[in-house]
């Protein structure tokens, strides 16, 4: 069996191997290096990403786990569909609001914040 | 205000293909898509693709590089990056808006064929919204886009495209955790006299039986016939749990790529109000179109997944198809060529009857339990679209006044058709009947700004 | 259905008006049946800005939105819902001294007709009613209104007129009216509907309806355009427009700002069709940012419009046939009725029932656009 796949009359027995795993596992993996590296800041922390893709795609692979919370109930949300239809990925950048970071290509020196419910 | 024989919106096969031969008969051509890059979600960056995802994503994919290659000698005016926001009818023909940059212009075109392909069908499962859930199209676009995957990807669904991920999961080095998939296992039969018996139907099969036998090679777990599916969390998934063969299951993770098949994106064809109708055998609305992808809109057509889920190859031949058409109207000279489109396309589409009744939607995103959330954006539960039912709604557009669904941001995108599948459930009635939201413009969110500094003339 | 519906008072139209007629109606007791070709709400009722507003009225119009205020604040009576009424000041502000002037012209032109409910405000005030204001501005009228949900309201009245006994037909267009003996016999395409009494609340279709009754009505179908956008943090809780430039703001309870004002689009009432202008809605836009500057981070989720019915005069239809002793109308709002709905209902029913016009309605006879040949003979009636 592997790891954190188990029926659950064993849930028990497997939840502390499980734990550790979580603490090493990062949501995602980038398969190459940066070779063409930009930086931004997130929430004020600097961070770098591959020229060329998406603020989206910068922020996933930088492991941000939430982009924004819903206006309705706060409810925190990342990136659904990365094309462009969800607008889960909402986010402040460089002052403007509303930004759609599946469809905005990072750039060196962008500011990014978390949208906090209504803009 | 530029203007131009044929406006493509999408630059996937089927706007590429259409711009192509378009430009060959030597008339002028604007092609518009929101992306940066040509190639639209199958050929997702192909110009920009390194070594690595060419190893990753296989033949299939590198088959794109010769259409971009055709499209970037084509002479057409290309606006990547520029969003459609608003289409027309005029007297000439259709003016088109869209945002590129920042800014708003405008093009006319004297006929237009739209391209923007196919979105996920919804999946409404209980947890759906928490942060790291994805569609599994969005993992493959972080594949292809940034060569970046999911480290411990629970896949969930059925179809084609999930099979695909998952084969091309496991040549990255990083194989989906397991995979939930939700077939009824009767469906192995009823499929089976659909088989389709000739080489280009074969050949779809021989590709799928080989992707399968890469991801079940690697030793990833396949919970078949799965049901009662939760994805469980507060801040952020942390499993999914299920039954599969009448055994629980809970399986820990930190994402979840959902999927049971795609649905034509209907925005502009909504918005422009051509004639839709249900089609059982796809599950979704598609636009009555001609032959040749034309829609009750004269002028207008639609090629590619956008009417109707064909895949990549048959939108190749659709926009080509339509293009020729449209070339035959602004000349007055039949097309050699449209006899044998024609009957390409229907050979290349002989393989869809057996995968529509193998890979149905799943039941249980269709008819979601009462407080699982069905429309993202609004946040409205299924159990508050049942109770709007209840209350004389019977049609989308009534349960949109009522409850705001269809009214944030992505305008029904996300949850158009499970609204329409959920008030057809609660009401009895039928799916034309109910009806889908009116697409108001305009088609994205547009900064204020961006309008109020539009120079546009009046009609 | 063949059943013919028998009724002591057939409405034709199901938006506010209709509804609203209806529900009064039904309170006497009469029996009512109402035809909409459409849903109930579908064009002006529940397309519209949803504005509650008496300020900048014509002075013939006042009386009738002063009772219907009065109305409004005690809708959840009326219709056990409380419509999303919110009771907010509206504001009108000056952009140039030019406009200070034209405000107080209208000031004083109130207080000379005996109304005190617009007040005009300095600079300073209207920077403390509204703080996100352009600071630019140079004063403002202001008068005690509000705004409400135009879609919810109008389900509403439809809802209670229901409870109340009233038959609703949606998808039902009348299509042939005849003078049947005393009685009116209203073909649909799906039956006959015999009527005691007939009322024409068919907004932008109702030329077609008088006309079928004899009357002459110069009915102009028009499509008034609005913007939606996404939601932003309150910053303004009153509604908003300018002494000269088409505007209509306000923020709703959810965050989005709702914008219009007077801009057209174009419309096919034949087809029901209208289509968005965003040449025009340009320049909505535009007003919008130079009142209040933080518009231009305000995103457009979305722009509609409704289909309303204008007169050449810009005032309502309301009352008694010219023809006719048992045929009403209530139509013809150019795009300011949505405030008037309770108060019109309340006495259109009340002059159906017992023949007694109150003096609010007295200015919107019908007559008014008479002098036309009578076309009820080349009709054969
Ligand atoms: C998420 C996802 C993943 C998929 N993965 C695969 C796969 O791996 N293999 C496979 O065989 N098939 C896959 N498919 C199906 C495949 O994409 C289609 O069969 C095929 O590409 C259809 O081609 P098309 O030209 O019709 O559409 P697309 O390739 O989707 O092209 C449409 C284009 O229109 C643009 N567009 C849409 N709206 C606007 C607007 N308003 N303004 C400007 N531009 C706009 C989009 O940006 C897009 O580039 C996938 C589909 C989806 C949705
Ligand atoms: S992730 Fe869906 S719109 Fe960006």
């Amino acid at each position: 069996m592997i790891y954190g796949v188990h029926c659950k009359d064993t849930v028990q027995t497997h939840m502390a191997i499980l734990t550790n795993r979580l603490d090493e596992t990062l949501m995602y993996q980038r398969l190459l290096s940066i070779s063409d590296p930009v930086k931004f800041t997130f929430e004020g922390q600097t961070l770098t990403a591959q020229a060329g893709e998406s603020v989206a795609a910068a922020l996933l692979a930088s492991n941000v786990e939430s982009f924004r919370d819903t206006p309705v109930s706060h409810s925190l949300r990342s990136p659904f569909c990365m094309m462009g239809s969800c607008f889960d990925c909402l986010v402040e950048i460089d002052g403007q609001p509303n930004c759609q970071a599946c469809m905005t290509e990072v750039r060196d020196g962008m500011e990014i914040y978390r949208q906090r419910g209504e803009a | 205000m530029s203007s131009v024989d044929l406006g493509i919106v999408g630059a996937g096969p089927a706007g590429l293909a259409a711009a192509v031969e378009a430009r060959s008969a030597g008339h002028s051509v604007a092609l518009l898509d929101e992306a940066a890059h040509p190639g639209g979600q199958i050929y997702r960056n192909i110009d920009h693709a390194g070594a690595k995802q060419f190893e990753l994503l296989g033949p299939d994919y590198a088959y794109g590089k010769a259409l971009t290659k055709a499209f970037g000698k084509s002479g057409c005016s290309y606006l990547p990056k520029s969003s459609v926001w608003h289409v027309e009818q005029r007297d000439t023909g259709f003016r088109l808006s869209y945002s590129r940059d920042g800014r708003s212009h405008g093009v006319d075109v004297g006929s237009l064929i739209i391209a923007t392909g196919a979105l996920e069908r919804p999946m409404p499962l209980p947890g759906w919204t928490l942060p790291g859930v994805t569609t599994a199209g969005a993992i493959q676009i972080l594949l292809k886009a940034s060569a970046t995957v999911a480290d411990d990807l629970v896949l969930v669904g059925s179809g084609p495209l999930l099979i695909l991920l998952a084969a091309q999961l496991v040549t990255s080095g990083y194989p989906p955790r397991a995979i939930v998939e939700t077939v009824p296992l009767k469906n192995y039969v009823r499929a089976l006299p659909r088989v389709p018996f000739n080489a280009s139907g074969l050949g779809y099969l021989y590709k799928g039986s080989k992707l399968l036998a890469r991801v079940a090679r690697a030793g990833v777990p396949i919970f078949r016939d799965a049901r009662d599916i939760v994805i469980e969390g507060t801040k952020r998934v942390e499993a999914v749990s299920f039954r599969s063969k009448g055994r629980a299951h809970r399986v820990e993770t930190m994402s979840v790529g959902l999927h049971h098949g795609v649905v034509p994106n209907q925005q502009i064809t909504r918005l422009m109000r051509c004639e839709h109708v249900w089609d059982q055998r796809q599950h979704a609305f598609l636009p009555i179109l001609t032959e040749d992808g034309e829609t009750s809109v004269h002028g207008l057509f639609v090629a590619g997944d956008g009417g109707g889920i064909r895949g990549a190859h048959s939108a190749e031949i659709a926009g080509r198809l339509a293009a020729l058409k449209v070339i035959e109207r602004m000349t007055g000279e039949s097309q050699a060529a449209v006899k044998s489109l024609r009957k390409k396309l229907k050979r290349d589409a002989s393989v869809r009857p057996f995968l529509e009744a193998l890979y149905p939607p799943f039941s249980e995103a269709l008819v979601p339990s009462d407080d699982t959330l069905v429309c993202r954006c609004e946040e409205v539960t299924a159990g508050q679209i049942r109770d709007a039912v209840r209350d004389t709604a019977s049609e989308a557009n009534q349960v949109k006044s009522f409850l705001r669904t269809g009214m944030g941001p992505c305008q029904g995108r996300v949850c158009g058709l499970a609204v329409t599948e959920l008030i057809a459930e609660a009401s009895g009635r039928s799916r034309n009947d109910v009806g889908y939201f009116r697409i108001r413009p305009p088609l994205k969110p547009l900064s204020l700004n961006e309008l109020a500094d539009y120079e546009t003339e009046a009609q | 259905m063949t059943n013919t519906v028998i009724s002591d008072l057939l409405v034709i139209g199901g938006g506010l008006h209709g509804c609203s007629a209806a529900l009064f109606a039904a309170k006497r007791g009469m029996t009512v049946t109402v035809l909409e070709k459409d849903e109930v709400g579908q064009h002006a009722s529940g397309t519209n800005a949803g504005g509650v507003r008496r300020l900048w009225r014509d002075i013939k119009e006042v009386p009738l939105a002063n009772l219907s205020m009065e109305m409004w604040k005690s809708i959840s009576e009326i219709v056990d819902d409380d419509c999303g009424f919110q009771q907010v000041p509206q504001v009108k502000v000056a952009e140039c001294s030019d406009d200070m002037e034209l405000l107080a012209d209208r000031v004083a032109l109130m207080k000379k007709s005996g109304f005190d409910h617009e007040r005009l405000i300095d600079r300073n005030e209207v920077l403390s009613l509204l703080p996100a204001v352009n600071p630019r501005v140079e004063g403002g009228l202001v008068s005690d209104d509000g705004f409400a949900l135009p879609w919810h309201t109008t389900a509403a009245f439809a809802r209670k007129a229901r409870e109340l006994g009233v038959r609703i037909d949606t998808r039902t267009e009348a299509r042939r009216i005849q003078k049947d003996g005393n009685t009116w016999r209203v073909t649909c395409s799906d039956g006959e509907y015999v009527g005691a009494h007939l009322l024409n609340c068919a907004g932008a279709w109702a030329g077609q309806v008088a006309d079928q009754v004899g009357d002459n009505a110069p009915v102009e179908p028009i499509a008034p355009l609005m913007i939606v956008t996404q939601r932003m943090k309150p910053f303004c809780d009153c509604v908003v427009g300018t002494a000269r430039r088409p505007l209509s703001f306000k923020q709703m309870a959810n965050g989005t700002l709702v914008i219009g004002g007077a801009r057209l689009g174009r419309v096919n009432t034949a087809t029901n069709r209208t289509d968005v202008d965003f040449s025009e809605l340009k320049h909505t836009a535009n007003t919008a940012r130079d009142v209040f500057p933080i518009m231009s981070k305000a995103v457009i989720q979305r722009a509609w419009s409704g289909i309303e019915a204008r007169m050449p005069d810009l005032l309502p239809v309301i009352g008694r046939s010219e023809k006719h002793e048992n045929v009403f109308h209530a139509f013809g709002f150019s795009a300011h009725g949505f405030q008037l709905g309770p108060a019109t209902g309340k006495l259109v029913a009340e002059l159906i029932d017992t023949g007694q016009k109150a003096p609010e309605i007295e200015p919107f006879g019908i007559k008014r656009f008479s002098a036309k040949p009578d076309h009820s003979q080349l009709l054969g009636m």
